[in-house]
């Protein structure tokens, strides 16, 4: 269903066809010094890093930072890469923890109201770093449920929700990436689309959903 | 099945991601269950809502790699160099405390390697069972000895997130200085570097509570009422994690309460203990989803295991 792999495009000089097949060589040469193979997994992973970051950081600037940051971080960490899981994810999880810790600074530092309806923070999750607007699909009240839904998450959830919904990474890899169990990420999962849910219902000022609900027989 | 267990899986049925015995079994249920039924018609609505309101991502910025070649070859780059931080220890006392400030995100103890790529991997490295901290004391918990603790910021004092720290070393300047970096402007030279650990840990474990504070009222936001519902019966729960890591611990496993380095490479954080509050679906199903709590400690090998599920 979901295959994060795909997103990423063979490198020519990588010699190789398959995308993580060209990483690990680029890997290989990269630990031992060399920092245009280096450059080029930062080419190659750039976009999917920044998706990740920009999504959930409201400054361009910062995000931008947190971007350098985590290749910077990877750079510096690259021996502790094994191997055992693919690099995208591993770099991937640094993204994601890179990116909580800033906005974990910012609200410290009341730099940013992440929760703030004005700064468009839940638009720019969906939309990501130039702000484009939410797709034409999705009616005004549903944008108008997103973006409320997506403020009143936690920090965690918001970024479960970024990663599956909108960088569509499988749950085993969001697991991985977010130091959980998988169990936890689907539990986000519901959790945000109870939420986003529960605010649709508000905004169509009734109960929101076609047809009655039921009572639970055994609970 | 019942309720309970159809609600732990209605996500992955809504998405299409459970398998056929379960998905089979599951169908059961909502044949003589509406509300499950309904539930579940939800997240499939929710789910097509949040994969069409994906737009999307602009071209990544320009020229990121020359900006991260000019950090990397910076002489001193030491800006993003990890900073040693005191290993604080203290599971349950830190709970029992997190159960009065429930301030949000704090630290249990935390260790943070310094390396890079001219440096071992410090943070793989295993840790000997001798060097994981005692167990912790079951019963009223006993305030960490002041020789024992480091000196902690105001935010930290204010997590009271107070904990032993056998051989601790010194507090580093990261936990005061998150302030984010300048950007595009390259490491600060001749940044004081703290000595290597000695006995570097085998993996860093981390475990969070959410952010919000808790509010008497409750606005349904989700992190309030999980926070709420922690603070209810954390002291409860302190002891089930105490028994958990103490067990762990006499496993000879090495394992580490941390939280990700506040300053250095993140990948230095390999291991999450995760406390989650399971399913929490609705409000009137939140104090007992509260109640779930799971710890997973993943290894540095990457394979996580659930350590507690309570």
């Amino acid at each position: 269903m979901r295959d994060t792999g795909s997103k990423e495009q063979v490198s020519p000089s990588a010699g190789v066809r398959h995308p993580e097949e060209a990483d690990a060589a680029l890997v290989q040469k990269a630990r031992s010094g060399d920092r245009e193979s280096f450059g080029e997994l930062v080419r190659r992973h750039e976009r999917t890093v920044q998706g990740i970051v920009a999504r959930m950081i409201p400054s361009p600037d910062d995000a931008e930072d947190v971007v350098q940051e985590v290749f910077v971080s990877a750079w510096q960490g690259l021996r502790r890469f094994r191997g055992d899981a693919r690099f995208s994810t591993w770099l991937h999880t640094i993204a994601v923890n890179a990116t909580l810790k800033r906005i974990r600074q910012m609200r410290r530092h009341g730099q940013v109201s992440l929760d703030d309806p004005e700064s468009g923070t839940a638009e720019r999750l969906a939309a990501g770093a130039a702000g484009q607007p939410f797709e034409q699909a999705v009616s005004a009240e549903e944008k108008a449920a997103v973006r409320r839904a997506l403020q009143n998450l936690s920090d965690n959830h918001r970024m479960t929700v970024v990663l599956y919904y909108f960088e569509e990474h499988p749950c085993e890899e969001i697991a991985r990436m977010m130091g959980c169990s998988v169990g936890t990420v689907w539990s986000r999962l519901h959790y945000a689309c109870k939420k986003l849910k529960q605010e649709l219902r508000d905004i169509r000022g009734g109960d929101g959903a076609p047809g009655a609900r039921g009572e639970r027989p055994d609970a | 099945m019942n309720c309970r267990r159809a609600r732990h899986i209605l996500m992955q049925e809504a998405a299409g991601a459970l398998d056929e015995k379960r998905s089979r079994a599951l169908r059961g249920h909502l044949e003589r269950c509406p509300a499950c039924a309904a539930d579940l018609e939800d997240l499939r609505e929710a789910g097509r809502i949040f994969g069409r309101a994906r737009a999307p991502l602009a071209d990544p910025s320009p020229g990121v790699w020359e900006s991260v070649r000019e950090r990397i070859q910076a002489p001193a780059g030491r800006k993003n160099a990890p900073v040693r931080r005191p290993l604080m220890w203290g599971v349950a006392t830190s709970f029992a405390a997190a159960a009065l400030a429930i301030a949000g995100y704090f630290t249990l103890g935390t260790f943070t390697p310094q390396e890079g790529l001219d440096s071992p991997p410090a943070a793989l490295r295993s840790v000997a069972p001798q060097e994981a901290p005692a167990p912790q004391v079951r019963g009223p918990q006993k305030p960490a000895q002041s020789s024992e603790r480091s000196p902690v910021t105001a935010e930290e004092e204010s997590s009271v997130a107070q904990a032993k720290a056998p051989g601790a070393s010194p507090p580093s300047a990261g936990r005061s200085s998150a302030t984010p970096p300048q950007r595009s402007h390259p490491p600060a030279a001749g940044r004081p570097v703290p000595p290597a650990p000695e006995a570097p840990p085998a993996a860093v474990v981390a475990w969070s509570l959410p952010a919000a504070p808790v509010t008497e009222e409750g606005r349904g936001g989700y992190a309030d009422t999980e926070a709420a519902g922690i603070a209810r019966d954390f002291h409860l729960r302190s002891r089930a994690v105490s028994d958990a890591v103490s067990d762990h611990e006499k496993r000879g496993e090495g394992l580490l309460l941390a939280e990700p380095p506040a300053e250095g490479p993140a990948a230095a954080w390999t291991g999450g203990v995760e406390m989650s509050a399971g399913l929490a679906p609705a409000p009137d199903e939140l104090e007992e989803s509260a109640r779930a709590l799971e710890m997973v400690y993943t290894s540095p090998d990457g394979r996580a295991r659930t350590i507690l599920d309570y």
